[in-house]
């Protein structure tokens, strides 16, 4: 019986799992929206009070409750990990299409990608938002800006392969126009390719939101950031509050397993080559 | 069947099945049977051919009876080796040891080991180098080919290498899969000889190939096999004439298909003169030169004429520039020096060029995420009467490239071609890989085509018998690359 | 002619290398140049107040701020030809002290995690891959996952509180014991403080090795030799041993050289969290502190730095791998 579901609905379960983490996200997108910001008011009588039924992540210094702050936190950064991610993956479209145009312009699309990725990500996106000044729109800049290179060569790459095919050669001489081929060949093999990176980077936007707001160059300290959580309870941690850290980052944890688990099961979804291998 | 001699009865194959469980797009799961009631056993010193249609299942029960069959495969039946059950804790055991597989690609080789190291790894006892050394020189490869990766080594040596891995094994049983596939004509006899070699050695072999041809000159039974059942065991000596000897009616046509025998069939040929046309229609390719970078020039200054309605035949070695020179006719490259004149004119045709290519290998020609379909509105080609000859099946046009046969596949290559508007038609080894009917059908197409619509044809092949029967001249490659 | 191929080779990485600094520096010149933050108010910092406008005047020309900015480039970019880096804000002294000082710190830190987590990352995709599909498949591939979707700085907090805060065996903090001249700091007390981040920059590293080692030796174990090599009994270990570690030891390897990008992404927040003296926790205070000559001298570094791996991963290929050491270099 075991080994029948396991083999026998293989389909079925790579369906379930994309269906419940998209639930899952559309969970925390709502929570973070219903809940109001009057449930981060301060209550000083309730302050560094451990997880407990009331507040099951806990209270901070000043009495706000833990696993609200989260959930606002996590829709920010969903939010600030959905607009980076599809205008890295504008971007890499637009890229890729450029270097498909002639072998000057690939040349000059993967120095392009060389240079973005010989400067380490963090340096890159601290430079970013030094440069934007910070903020929300520092964040969303610096990471649509130093996201798009690996897509965009995965994308190159496959778009070489396709060019280069035979059955492209052979369209060509069938008299087909580059329109034509570009249209019939090309977009419709790098449509999902582009769709599924475009969920593969989500958790790394989001990883790097946090990151870069921790370390101070992102959102400022009124949002109710992860990273801003994160980076204040720091100064508490020789106190012993362990809560304060622990649970906002592990709900990121989650979140960001699930982006990746999504993509995955998308991708293996689209493409059967991966599928076979289970 | 009956025993041979007194030689012993090595393998026995009894009702045996296969089925994989696959995925297609879309994680859509699927049975596939893929062998059904195979049925066939090989004694000692005897050679045994399996032959059937590329995709029919063959290199399966080559990994079935070695034990390396994927995790998604399920197998029913009766396997035994010397008397008793094949179980997979035995296939362990004799894998290498009594049981030894020349493998179907020189990709079998590790990349990134020397040869000699490969080859030393199999034998079990005694002073290894001087064995390895001794076979190689038995299979006739230089003692310095062992000091080399495989990269290095030609295709042909890189099977001399598997050959020779097979016969230090010891074994009594070798499977040879596929071992045959596209080589010209002097290393196929080299292979053939080889393994002939290994049964006067007192070994049985299983020979599996799509080539009947090739089969009977080897083999001392042939097992024929179409859509994963075996259709008929008979005697080598039982193809001969028209046939007659032979049972199924399905082997009969293998048999007939063969271009020495009844290769058009009852197909009425439309001969007609050719080189009565006037000469300012043709396809004439002017001097051209070709070499990759700075290598040595593959040909230089080929010159050849094509006329409308001629079928003119190319023979040569593997990894002469044959292919190469098909690709720079049809336009997929350009030549170093030198023009392709079309009807006097080095076209910039728009619209679909009047020469066209059929590639060999079909699968890397039509998209794979396409419906067939699709593949002819691309082409432009729906002539339903077309399709018919073909024996292209309407259920056929709604499928995906993977579901269909490499034969399936080529003849909608063939149908490509075949448009109104193209007036020469280049095939480059279209028919290697596929079985002798599907190779004599779409001959006979192309042939009939050539002739009514006055369509110039170059056919590329390794394949002496072949270019005998369908061609008005034959021209060896090695004769028009001025080197 | 093998000489030949080697020094065009070498000219080759080094013209890339040239063009590579000047296309970054341009780059990160003109990002700096885009700030709102003025510079001479973070040199002046906290004594705002007690510096007039005539003051401030002095000191952007001193600084040279008041050229255009192409000019203040040419400035920065012919002092850097001369090897000066300028002098940082933040700490007063010359940068490239800074960074010697810092990337000493940083690299015992880095080495030591990479190290670490090269040769456990190898082991366990090894293992992985060696067993696809089993529990044990599973339970590594979950664990490599799981740390893939890690906040790094999150599992320093984790470990601080573990360690540091609960068992007490670890300081909280700091490179060197806090009041302690740096030269009387014993090599355990150093020891004892590079062990969490080092720990917290392994950890995280892992995943990225084990998940690409386990991949590739799935395609190993996927192709025609391997099939072959089973097909004349070669199993388990004895064809890890024969096959896989042959074919997966390079590109392991390579990746890894390759990847001291993201290394040093993961230094700079485990510094942060520790407080450790390293560069990555200068590059935070520069970017914070909008000390510009550090912040540029360090990208520059690093640049170089990075450079290097990926020239290591290239030429390991060339020296090791035959197809292509035979082939044209």
């Amino acid at each position: 019986m075991k080994g029948i579901m396991k083999r026998g609905n293989l389909r079925q379960l790579t369906i379930a799992q994309i269906v419940a983490a998209i639930l899952f996200l559309l969970l925390i997108i709502i929570s973070g929206f219903l809940i109001g910001n009057d449930k981060l008011a301060i209550h000083l009588d309730m302050k560094n009070t451990a997880p407990s039924i009331a507040h099951p992540f806990g209270t901070d210094w000043l009495g706000r409750d833990m696993l609200v702050r989260t959930l606002k936190g996590l829709t920010i950064s969903l939010g600030v990990g959905l607009l980076a991610a599809i205008l890295s993956s504008l971007i890499a479209l637009a890229f890729s299409l450029i270097a498909s145009w002639n072998k000057r312009m690939d040349a000059f699309i993967t120095w392009l990608i060389d240079l973005f990725l010989s400067v380490p990500h963090l340096v890159l996106l601290i430079l970013i938002s030094f440069a934007v000044g910070g903020g929300f729109k520092g964040v969303v800049i610096g990471l649509s800006l130093t996201h798009w290179p690996s897509l965009t060569r995965l994308l190159r790459g496959e778009m070489l392969q396709i060019k280069s095919a035979e059955y492209v050669g052979i369209s060509r001489q069938l008299g087909k126009s580059r329109w034509w081929i570009a249209r019939h060949h090309l977009i419709a093999h790098l449509l999902p390719q582009l769709f599924v990176g475009m969920v593969l980077l989500f958790p790394h936007a989001i990883l790097h939101e946090a990151a870069i707001t921790f370390l101070g160059f992102g959102l400022s300290t009124e949002q109710p950031a992860i990273g801003i959580v994160l980076s204040e309870s720091m100064r508490y941690l020789s106190t012993g509050m362990w809560w304060l850290a622990f649970f906002p980052g592990l709900s990121l944890l989650i979140m960001v397993g699930i982006f990746d688990i999504l993509g995955k099961n998308m991708r293996k979804l689209i493409d059967p080559f991966h599928g076979q291998k289970g | 069947m009956e025993i041979i001699g007194i030689n012993k009865l090595l393998l026995e194959v009894k009702d045996f099945s296969l089925s994989f469980r696959h995925y297609k797009k879309g994680l859509r799961e699927t049975k596939l049977q893929v062998v059904r009631n195979l049925n066939m056993c090989i004694h000692e010193g005897e050679i045994v051919a399996i032959v059937g249609a590329s995709g029919s299942g063959k290199s399966l029960l080559a990994n079935a009876i070695l034990g390396i069959l994927p995790d998604h495969a399920v197998q029913e039946g009766i396997l035994n080796y010397k008397g008793m059950p094949l179980t997979s804790e035995r296939q362990v055991r004799l894998q290498g040891k009594e049981i030894s597989l020349i493998p179907q690609s020189v990709n079998a080789l590790d990349p990134l080991m020397k040869t000699a190291k490969q080859v030393q790894a199999v034998i079990r006892k005694g002073d290894k180098q001087a064995i390895q050394e001794n076979i190689f020189r038995e299979v006739g490869l230089p003692i310095e080919a062992g000091k080399k990766y495989p990269f290095e080594l030609s295709g042909g040596m890189a099977r001399r290498v598997l050959a020779a891995t097979a016969m230090v094994s010891d074994a009594d049983l070798i499977i040879a899969d596929e071992p045959t596939p596209g080589l010209d004509p002097k290393a196929l006899h080299e292979t053939v000889a080889i393994i002939k070699q290994l049964a006067t050695a007192g070994k049985g072999v299983m020979f599996i190939t799509h080539d009947i041809d090739t089969a009977l000159t080897v083999a001392d039974k042939v097992v024929v096999f179409n859509q994963g059942e075996t259709v008929e065991t008979a005697d080598v000596a039982d193809f001969s004439g028209h046939g007659e000897m032979l049972k199924h009616p399905f082997t009969k046509a293998l048999w007939n298909a063969l271009p020495q025998n009844d290769f058009w069939g009852d197909v009425p040929l439309m001969v007609e003169e050719y080189h009565t046309r006037p000469l300012k229609e043709r396809l004439e390719v002017d001097k051209i030169s070709y070499r990759y970078q700075k290598g040595p020039y593959l040909f230089k200054n080929l010159h050849l004429v094509v006329t409308p309605g001629e079928v003119i035949g190319i023979h040569g070695y593997s990894g002469s520039g044959k292919t190469t020179m098909a690709q720079i006719i049809a336009g997929y490259r350009e030549a170093e020096t030198g023009n392709v004149l079309v009807d006097g004119r080095t076209k910039k045709h728009s619209g679909i060029n009047p020469v066209q290519l059929i590639w060999q290998h079909p699968e890397k020609a039509i998209n794979p995420r396409w419906q067939m379909k699709k593949v002819l509105v691309e082409s432009g080609m729906l002539d339903k009467e077309l399709l018919e000859e073909l024996g292209i099946k309407h259920e056929w046009l709604t499928r995906y490239p993977s579901e269909l046969s490499g034969g399936e596949l080529q003849r909608f290559c063939v149908a490509r071609a075949l448009h109104p508007n193209v007036k020469y038609i280049i095939a480059d080894e279209i028919t290697t890989m596929l079985d002798a009917i599907t190779q004599a059908n779409l001959w006979k197409t192309i042939v009939n085509h050539a002739r009514t619509r006055n369509v110039g044809v170059l056919v590329i092949s390794h394949d002496g018998k072949l270019l005998n029967k369908v061609c008005d001249r034959i021209i060896n490659f090695g004769d028009i690359t001025n080197l | 002619m093998r000489y030949q191929q080697i020094a065009l080779y070498i000219l080759k990485k080094i013209g890339k290398l040239i063009t590579l600094i000047v296309a970054v520096s341009i780059l990160s010149f003109t990002l700096i140049s885009l700030s709102p933050i003025d510079p001479v108010q973070s040199y002046i910092g906290a004594d705002m107040t007690r510096v007039g406008p005539e003051q401030r005047e002095n000191i952007a020309e001193y600084w040279g701020l008041n050229e255009s900015k192409v000019q203040q480039f040419l400035n920065w970019g012919s002092h850097l030809l001369q090897g000066d880096l300028g002098t940082s804000l933040l700490y007063r002294s010359p940068v490239a002290t800074i960074i010697a000082e810092r990337f000493l710190a940083s690299l015992a830190l880095m080495g030591l995690a990479w190290v670490f987590s090269g040769l456990f990352g190898f082991l366990l995709g090894s293992i992985a891959g060696m067993k696809e599909g089993t529990w044990i498949d599973r339970i590594i591939k979950g664990y490599c996952y799981t740390l893939a979707s890690t906040p790094a700085f999150w599992l320093g907090l984790l470990l601080v509180m573990i360690f540091s805060v609960s068992l007490g065996w670890f300081p909280v903090g700091l490179g060197t014991p806090a009041g302690v001249l740096a030269g009387d700091v014993s090599l355990f007390e150093r020891l004892r403080h590079l062990f969490l981040p080092a720990l917290t920059l392994s950890i995280v590293s892992v995943a990225n090795v084990a998940l690409h080692t386990r991949q590739k030796l799935i395609e190993v174990l996927e192709s025609d030799y391997v099939l072959y090599a089973n097909a004349k009994g070669e199993h388990g270990f004895t064809l890890f041993r024969r096959h896989g570690v042959r074919n997966i030891a390079l590109p392991a390897i390579s990746l890894h050289f390759a990847s001291f990008g993201e290394l040093f992404g993961g230094a700079v927040l485990a510094e942060q969290v520790f407080s450790y003296p390293g560069l990555g926790q200068a590059v935070v205070q520069a970017g914070l502190g909008g000390d510009i000559p550090l912040l540029l001298g360090i990208v520059l570094f690093m640049t170089i730095f990075v450079f290097l791996g990926n020239l290591i991963a290239d030429t390991l290929y060339k020296v090791i791998d035959p197809r292509i050491r035979k082939g044209d270099f």
